[in-house]
C-alpha cells in the first residue's frame, strides 16, 4: 500500500514517454506524406542551390545587384535597411544603414516612407542566402505601400567582403 | 482542513480535463496554422538562430503535425499522457528559445501562432504564458483521470456488449 503512488507515478511516466514517442512518429511520417503530395511542398534540406533558394526567398520582389546598390550608395540614392536582430547589427554593418528587423517595420515605417518619398531606393539586406530577414522586411514594407524597396541578396557578406564601408555600433 | 481543500481542487481531475480542452484547442490551432504556411513557419525557426540550417526545414515540416496530433490526443482523450508529455516538452522547447531571443535582443515574431514575420515580436510575456501552458501540461501528466474521453467511451461500450 505504501508504495502505490510512486509506483502508479512510475507507470504513468513510462506509459507517456512510450505514447509521446508514438505521437512524435506518427506525427512526423503524416508530415513528411503531406508535405510529399501537397503541392507548395517544402524540401527537406535547405541546400537547394544559392541562386534557387534566392530566388524562392524573393518571391516577386526585385533584387538589386550588388554593383547597382553600390553605385547608388556612393550616389547618396540609397537608403540600407539592415534586416538582422540587433546584436548582428551591433557588432557591424553597412555604413549609414538602419537597423529595421521585419518585427520592427511597422514601428520604423513612417521614416521609411519619408525617405523613399525623398527619391531613395530602399534596399532590404541581411547575412547569407539562405537568410529570410530582408525578404520579409520588404515584404512588409511593400504591403505597407513603399513601392521602392528592393532586396540585395547575401547583402551584409557581399558587402563585407566587397571591401565597401562598413561600420560597428548602434545608430 | 482549508490547505487539503485546495490540494484537493488543485488535484482534481476535472481541472485536469478542463486543461486538457484549453491545450488541446491551442495546439491544434497553432498547428493548423503552420500546416497552411510551413515556408513561414520555417522563416521564424530561421529567426531565432538557435538551429543548424539542415535541421529547420525537417522541423517546418513536422513538427505542426505533432502538435496537431498532440492537441488531439487531449481533446479527444486517446493517449493523454503521451499528449501531455508531447506537448509540456514542446512547451518547455518553446519557452527557453524565447528566453534565448529575447536575451539576445533579437526583435523577432514569436511564430506560436502566426507565421507572418511582421506579426507582434516577442516578449516577456509569451514565455510566462508558455509556463502557465506548460503548468497545465504537468498537470493532465499527473492528474488527468480520463474523464470525456473517446477511449473510456469505447471501453464502456465494449464492457456492455461483452455482459
Amino acid at each position: 500500500m505504501k508504495n502505490r503512488k510512486p509506483r502508479t507515478v512510475t507507470l504513468r511516466l513510462s506509459q507517456a514517454i512510450w505514447q509521446g514517442i508514438f505521437l512524435v512518429c506518427l506525427g512526423a511520417l503524416i508530415g513528411a506524406g503531406f508535405n510529399g503530395i501537397r503541392s507548395a511542398s517544402l524540401p527537406w534540406t535547405g541546400a537547394s542551390t544559392p541562386a534557387s533558394l534566392a530566388a524562392s526567398q524573393l518571391q516577386g520582389l526585385e533584387e538589386i545587384p550588388l554593383g547597382e546598390a553600390w553605385s547608388l550608395y556612393q550616389a547618396g540614392k540609397a537608403s540600407f535597411l539592415d534586416a538582422r536582430d540587433a546584436v548582428s547589427f551591433y557588432q557591424g554593418h553597412i555604413k549609414g544603414a538602419w537597423s529595421v528587423p521585419p518585427g520592427e517595420a511597422a514601428r520604423n515605417l513612417a521614416e521609411i516612407r519619408i525617405l523613399a518619398r525623398a527619391g531613395l531606393v530602399i534596399i532590404a539586406y541581411c547575412d547569407g542566402v539562405d537568410c529570410p530577414l530582408s525578404t520579409e522586411l520588404a515584404k512588409s514594407l511593400q504591403q505597407a505601400g513603399v513601392a521602392s524597396v528592393r532586396v540585395l541578396v547575401d547583402g551584409w557578406g557581399r558587402w563585407h567582403k566587397a571591401g565597401y564601408p562598413t561600420e560597428k555600433g548602434n545608430r | 482542513m482549508m490547505r487539503a481543500r485546495i490540494i484537493s481542487w488543485l488535484s482534481s481531475p476535472y481541472l485536469a480535463l478542463l486543461f486538457r480542452v484549453c491545450l488541446g484547442v491551442i495546439f491544434v490551432y497553432a498547428g493548423l496554422v503552420k500546416i497552411v504556411d510551413p515556408l513561414g513557419f520555417a522563416h521564424a525557426l530561421y529567426n531565432y538562430h538557435i538551429l543548424p540550417p539542415w535541421m529547420i526545414n525537417p522541423l517546418a515540416i513536422c513538427l505542426p503535425w505533432i502538435e496537431v496530433l498532440a492537441g488531439a490526443s487531449l481533446l479527444v482523450g486517446i493517449m493523454i499522457s503521451g499528449g501531455a508529455l508531447v506537448v509540456s516538452g514542446m512547451l518547455a522547447v518553446f519557452a527557453v528559445a524565447i528566453v534565448v531571443g529575447l536575451i539576445r535582443g533579437l526583435g523577432i515574431a514569436c511564430g506560436c501562432f502566426s507565421t507572418s514575420a511582421s506579426a507582434e515580436p516577442i516578449t516577456w510575456l509569451a514565455v510566462v504564458r508558455d509556463l502557465l501552458l506548460l503548468g497545465m501540461g504537468i498537470h493532465i501528466l499527473f492528474f488527468d483521470q480520463g474523464y470525456a474521453s473517446l477511449l473510456r467511451l469505447i471501453q464502456t461500450r465494449l464492457h456492455k456488449i461483452s455482459d
